[in-house]
């Protein structure tokens, strides 16, 4: 049939049908949540209107709670960051053998996508209390002055405690870090040689092409790989759960405690808490919009 | 002395060498040509003078100074890429003044150079604008004020024009010309279009294979190909299997027809000779003075300016190339057909 002699409004159904299970699946697991979740922050537990939920916000347990997740989250992603991008770059234009970067894009794949209870499972089993790393340095022993063991790489004898902040941001930055390496992968693959080349020709250095063309150019994708990282971190809760069982209070673990539906959990106070990340999360892809947007005028043009 | 020269360069990838044997000697001001299809190992020639690429042996100097290890941000030659290669992050004006900033000049001295190179292109109120806001002939324009702003000893172009569309690219092509007569400055420039390379060049280097086929100017190219790989990549020519009759009178035949040249023969057992001849040397009709040979013809092709017709002779097929003048008769396919062609205008290789 010629498409031309189609009934107009068929012809833009049949345009739009592809899109339609992704307009569902918004509908009934972003907005609808998110609309739910506004107006459950500002009702009470007999769902009148209400603005004493964000007296909570008060609470130095709360305000702690949001410092902790953002302690969290930044550290990871500034480590996970670095680690990232050093590892991305030893595989788009470092001399790395081929098979190496086979090994390195595999692994960040699997391990980018590596969370929750397997991986506080094997954090615990690694550097666990009764870990096996933890077990072989705790028998690094020999034997002191008196005569007795002197046993000095025992981990949790020097501070070290994986159900803490420390551990919490050891295994973020296990998938924090790889997930570097697999957003800026591209971007880098995205500077041009003939750009380096040229660069070179007209008589600079390395350095200066560095920090004049390529860095510059990565910028906008540096930044968004960081709020990516950031929101990732921000927002995970399985791992934190699984690996402290709850007694390190960040965010997403007191709203986990407040929805969870038993008698000390008020769900309201939940969607106050949740309520607020989103304002943080929001506030942060602001400001990554206004330093994208002054930062990189090129793109806009 | 020589300005630019390249002494027995050499390149090894994996295998096969990319250049071989290369010996070539440029004089200040000069404007060179390599030409050659692709994988030749022009753009590997015009790299290792960059620096881009080390010689596995050979040596390259500029004006009597050694090159061939130096590094290419010491070497002050200037070089335009295909791609353009401009930096997207920065204004016209910023990529024409890079290479003068990176070296640390004063911020005055830039801002009048890169004037200087904007009037010389003819873009001189584009200056703010992103590269990604110009056309493709704009961006090479930029890309040839930023190679020049750093007054570089040589400018090499590796297919500047190559991702540009016809009409632009004779525009520009001449541009490039006259800002290189005007500064006088030692230019190589890397092509396949042998129309290009003709019409710009001093001289024409002239690579198959790694190797130098031959090296001259324009016309000893197109005229004296010294190789039948020249004649044949450079210009249409027609070459017909003969056996000598007479060697130190030129005479040969094709097939029963007897054809006389004036052109020396080299005469060798071991290789097949052919008869060379362009098409447009070919005119129609039978000349006493002139060589004759009659054939059948198999094709007319209207090209324009040109009208190009395939006569089968001796069971070989010989283009002629005519102008489409309107006083022009063409003949009918099938049709037995004479043509004529002057005894200087042939030769044997
Ligand atoms: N980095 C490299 N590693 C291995 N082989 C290479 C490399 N660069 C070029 N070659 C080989 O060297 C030969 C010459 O390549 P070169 O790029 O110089 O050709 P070219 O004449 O510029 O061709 P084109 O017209 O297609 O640009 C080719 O056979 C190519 O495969
Ligand atoms: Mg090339």
């Amino acid at each position: 049939m010629n498409p031309s002699r189609r009934n107009p409004l068929i012809s833009m159904l049949w345009d739009w049908i592809g899109v339609v299970p992704f307009f569902v699946f918004i509908t009934a697991f972003l907005i609808f949540p998110s609309l739910n979740l506004f107006s459950g922050a500002f009702k009470d537990a007999n769902g009148n209107f209400t603005f004493t939920n964000l007296n909570f916000f008060t609470d130095s347990y709360v305000i702690k709670s949001y410092i902790t997740s953002l302690q969290v989250s930044v550290i990871t992603s500034v480590v996970g960051g670095i680690f990232g991008f050093m590892v991305a770059y030893a595989i788009v234009l470092g001399r790395t053998p081929r098979w190496m970067r086979n090994i390195l894009t595999t692994f960040s794949g699997l391990a980018a996508n590596f969370g929750g209870v397997p991986l506080a499972f094997s954090f615990i089993a690694t550097l666990g209390r009764t870990g096996f790393i933890t077990a072989i340095l705790k028998n690094i022993c020999y034997n002191g002055a008196d005569g007795s063991a002197v046993c000095p790489f025992n981990p949790y004898d020097n501070g070290f405690n994986l159900y803490s902040l420390l551990g919490i941001v050891l295994a973020y930055t296990y998938f924090q870090f790889p997930l570097m390496v697999l957003t800026i992968t591209p971007a880098l693959q995205g500077l041009k040689r003939d750009w380096r080349e040229a660069s070179e020709n007209l008589g600079a250095s390395s350095t200066y092409y560095w920090m004049n063309v390529a860095l510059p150019i990565l910028w906008p994708s540096i930044l968004g790989a960081m709020i990516l990282l950031f929101g990732s971190a921000f927002g995970a809760f399985a791992t934190a759960q699984a690996l402290t069982g709850g007694s390190l209070a960040l965010v997403t673990i007191l709203i986990g405690q407040q929805i969870r539906g038993d008698v000390l959990g008020n769900p309201n106070e939940g969607y106050a808490l949740a309520l607020g990340m989103v304002v943080i999360m929001a506030f942060t892809i602001a400001g990554y919009t206004l330093l994208k947007r002054r930062t990189a005028r090129w793109l806009k043009v | 002395m020589s300005f630019l020269k390249l002494t027995n360069v050499y390149k090894l990838f994996t295998e096969i060498p990319a250049v071989e044997d290369f010996n070539l000697e440029a004089e200040q001001g000069e404007f060179i040509s390599f030409l050659g299809p692709s994988g030749c190992g022009k753009t590997t020639t015009l790299r290792m003078v960059a620096g881009f690429e080390m010689p596995s042996s050979g040596q390259i100097t500029i004006s009597g100074k050694d090159l061939t290890y130096v590094p290419p941000n010491k070497r002050n030659v200037g070089m335009v890429f295909q791609s353009y290669a401009l930096f997207p992050n920065m204004t016209v004006a910023e990529n024409i003044g890079y290479g003068l900033k990176a070296s640390g000049k004063p911020k005055a001295e830039i801002k009048q150079r890169v004037e200087e190179m904007l009037e010389l292109i003819h873009l001189g109120n584009l200056g703010a604008r992103f590269p990604s806001q110009l056309s493709g002939g704009q961006q090479q324009r930029v890309a040839l004020a930023r190679a020049l702003a750093i007054r570089p000893q040589v400018l090499l172009l590796d297919e500047p024009l190559s991702a540009l569309d016809a009409k632009i690219r004779v525009e520009l092509r001449q541009e490039i010309r006259r800002i290189q007569q005007q500064l006088g400055i030692t230019t190589i420039y890397v092509t396949h279009d042998q129309e290009e390379a003709l019409s710009l060049s001093d001289r024409v280097v002239v690579m198959s294979q790694g190797r130098i086929e031959q090296v001259g100017t324009p016309a000893e190219i197109y005229t004296t190909p010294s190789t039948e790989f020249v004649a044949r990549f450079v210009g249409q020519i027609n070459l017909l299997p003969i056996h000598v009759v007479d060697q130190p009178a030129g005479l040969v035949k094709v097939g029963q027809q007897p054809v006389r040249t004036s052109r020396s023969v080299n005469y060798s057992d071991e290789k097949a000779l052919r008869l060379a001849i362009r098409p447009e040397e070919l005119n129609p009709g039978h000349r006493e003075d002139a060589n004759n040979l009659t054939g059948v013809v198999e094709t007319v092709t209207y090209l324009g300016s040109i009208v190009r017709i395939r006569v089968l002779i001796e069971g070989n097929s010989v283009l002629m190339d005519l102008f489409n003048e309107r006083r022009l008769r063409l003949p009918a396919v099938g049709e037995s057909f004479e043509l004529n062609f002057d005894t200087d205008a042939c030769w044997l290789l």
